[in-house]
């Protein structure tokens, strides 16, 4: 019962993401929303601003069809779709970070086109692998603090910056302990709550979060005592790909029998890991977290190749197969696919490939898919009542 | 021991009843209306000659992509499990089943017993499937069984793109304008629903023998055009089109035996 409450805290928080920013904005304090994914949101709350995920929204899209063509994927055309529709009028600003063609040429367009009063890029490396990428994250990531100074009005103190730090790493590694309850004992929360408490960490006050989070993390532990020793039948499952959007894709993997214990998504892993160094400079220990996180199709890590991630990912999470769950048209991700289905498919492990989009789900042959292919691993799924 | 499979498609409606594993009814009928109904009156035709009715039946499964309204069903298998186990009962030797049904199309890699190794399916765009094929025919005037036949009688079959089902059919449309021979723009549809098929089967590693079966494997001139592109000989089931709902039934039985599902 408790566990439900606070999941209900969290449900409540995404299905109406913004009521947090917007009261924030109401009492004097700027709001910086960001695009997926990678923003250094420390460095926005350290400049005393609050810092909110834009990731789209199931509406439909109208407007920002007039702006961007069908082939761009969902996840854009639905975030611009929002400003353009008067959804994010209580921004006081945005930073975009340039992951992709995509998010290059929309950040170009939301001055243009949108209202937002302060637009700031987050120009990331490309070529990690290189020393200088390190210099020149750091370089990127101080010119993004004077600029955020400049807005904000206020100075980021290496002092600020370092206490910002402790909460966004406290919080992931909340996020982490949820998970790995999550991953020893799958019944516990369902794959939809899973990710919804990590996609309520995007729009939350993250010390409210934390708050909830822990107290949610000790119903946890405590009811996996209880149940401990309880069989698991669902057919365990890697998730790799950009959004779990649309959220009902979950509820279809869990229904046809499979549960998510593992993901390289931008609102799962991605995310919550790796944590920034405490006792470093903090600008630099920023620009390492950056290099040092997961791979995925719009960026590489500097010492771990995608196609290991991938294999050490399903094997660690004791997974039967892994899902690759694509945007429509995110062409990263399609250029990633052939390679690493190749090196799963050389390696043994079942995988399938579903095409999504943000808004306008159509799931009945995603259903097909997915049921299939949870049969062909072996699972049981649950019994549906008519 | 009676037990029934069905496969409840975009546009027919399978069911095929077994007694002691072998086949004594089958029955296809369009889809049309509500499923939970069309379901029980198929079922309910389907065994009225062997004097039973559906509680007589010890177990059913459902596939299609109706199978979830099937209010009597027992169990839910998705038609991809259903296929390659319908295959293999026949064709133990088929590694590779080609399904083309109305509404999507798909590649299945099986074992020996027909259980699913891998797969694919087609887009959400109906180019490469039985509605594909349809809306052609209808362009064209021609009934859709004629279809395959007419196309073997091609010399020059036209160039037809198949990114979308609705640009392939103003295509279609202009090219009976400008006057182009039927037999021709009939064979060019064709060769352009066989390639993208057949692109969609390269994402599997194909293996031999591959059987063809759905509503698309009564095409004659669809299963020489992927012969010609495959480079072997077709299987094809005698009924192609009851292969999901037999694999549904030998499912149900194993089910009824107290075996598990494959
Ligand atoms: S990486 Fe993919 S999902 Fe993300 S913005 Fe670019 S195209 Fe869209």
């Amino acid at each position: 019962m408790v566990i439900k409450e606070l999941m209900n805290r969290f449900f409540t928080v995404v299905a109406d993401p913004y009521s947090e920013a917007k009261r924030r904005k109401e009492q004097g304090q700027k709001v910086i929303g960001w695009l997926p994914t990678d923003v250094p949101e420390e460095l926005i709350h350290a400049a005393g601003a609050f810092p909110v995920g834009i990731l789209g929204s199931s509406n439909n899209i109208r407007l920002a069809d007039t702006h961007l063509q069908v082939w761009v994927c969902s996840l854009m055309r639905s975030s611009l779709e929002m400003e353009l529709c008067g959804d994010l009028d209580f921004l006081d600003g945005i930073i975009i970070p340039q992951t992709c063609d995509t998010t290059r040429a929309l950040s170009g367009l939301w001055r243009k086109v949108c209202r937002t009063p302060y637009v700031e890029d987050f120009l990331l490396p490309k070529q990690v692998k290189r020393p200088s990428a390190r210099e020149y994250l750091t370089g990127e990531l101080a010119r993004i603090k004077t600029s955020l100074e400049q807005v904000t009005g206020k100075k980021i103190s290496d002092e600020t910056l370092d206490t910002s730090i402790r909460l966004f790493n406290e919080n992931r590694q909340l996020l982490r302990r949820m998970f790995e309850i999550h991953t020893h004992q799958p019944g516990l929360l369902t794959s939809r709550e899973v990710y919804t408490v990590i996609k309520a960490a995007m729009y939350m006050d993250k010390a409210e979060h934390n708050g909830i989070l822990r107290d949610l993390i000790r119903a946890l532990e405590h009811k996996a005592a209880e149940s401990a020793g309880t069989p698991d039948s669902k057919a365990r499952l890697v998730i790799s790909g950009g959004v779990w959007e649309p959220p009902e894709i979950m509820d279809l993997i869990e229904e046809a029998g499979g549960v998510v214990v593992g993901d390289d998504l931008l609102t799962g892993m991605r995310y919550l890991t790796p944590d920034v160094d405490e006792e470093r400079n903090p600008l630099e220990a920023l620009a390492d977290r950056q290099l040092n996180k997961i791979p995925f199709g719009g960026f590489d890590n500097q010492n771990y190749e995608r196609r290991r991630f991938l294999l050490d990912l399903v094997r660690n999470s004791e997974a039967r197969g892994l899902i690759f769950l694509h945007l429509k048209f995110c062409e990263p991700e399609n250029y990633d696919y052939n390679d690493m289905r190749e090196a799963l498919n050389s390696a043994g492990i079942p995988n399938l490939r579903l095409e999504t989009e943000v808004a306008n789900p159509s799931l009945g042959q995603i259903r097909t898919r997915l049921e299939a292919f949870i049969e062909m691993i072996g699972g049981n799924p649950i019994e549906r009542t008519l | 021991m009676y037990v029934a499979g069905m496969d409840i498609g975009s546009i027919f409606s399978k069911a095929i009843i077994l007694k002691d594993g072998q086949v004594v009814a089958s029955l296809i009928k369009r889809t049309g209306g509500e499923i939970k109904a069309i379901s029980h009156r198929l079922m309910e035709e389907a065994l009225a000659p062997q004097g039973l009715q559906i509680d007589d039946l010890k177990s059913v499964v459902a596939t299609g992509y109706g199978r979830i309204s099937v209010p009597f069903a027992d169990k839910q298998v998705t038609e991809i499990s259903c296929f390659g186990r319908g295959v293999a009962n026949s064709f133990p030797e088929v590694r590779t089943v080609i399904d083309i049904g109305g509404q999507d199309s798909k590649g299945i890699k099986i074992d020996e017993r027909g259980k699913v190794q891998d797969f694919v399916m087609n887009d959400k765009c109906a180019a490469g499937t039985g509605r594909f094929l349809e809306v052609m025919a209808n362009a064209l005037e021609v009934s859709l069984e004629d279809m395959g036949p007419l196309a073997l009688q091609s010399g020059s079959p036209e160039e037809i793109g198949i990114t979308c089902t609705v640009f392939a059919e103003s295509q279609v449309i202009s090219l009976v304008g400008e006057g182009r021979r039927k037999v021709d723009i009939v064979a060019g549809i064709h060769q352009a629903i066989a390639e993208r098929i057949h692109g969609m089967l390269r994402m599997l590693r194909i293996e031999e023998r591959i059987a063809i079966t759905g509503g698309g494997a009564k095409n004659i001139g669809l299963v020489k055009e992927l012969e010609k592109r495959l480079g072997t000989e077709l299987i094809v089931p005698e009924e192609p089109q009851l292969i999901g709902a037999h694999g549904a039934a030998l499912l149900a039985l194993e089910m009824a035996l107290g075996r598990k599902g494959s």
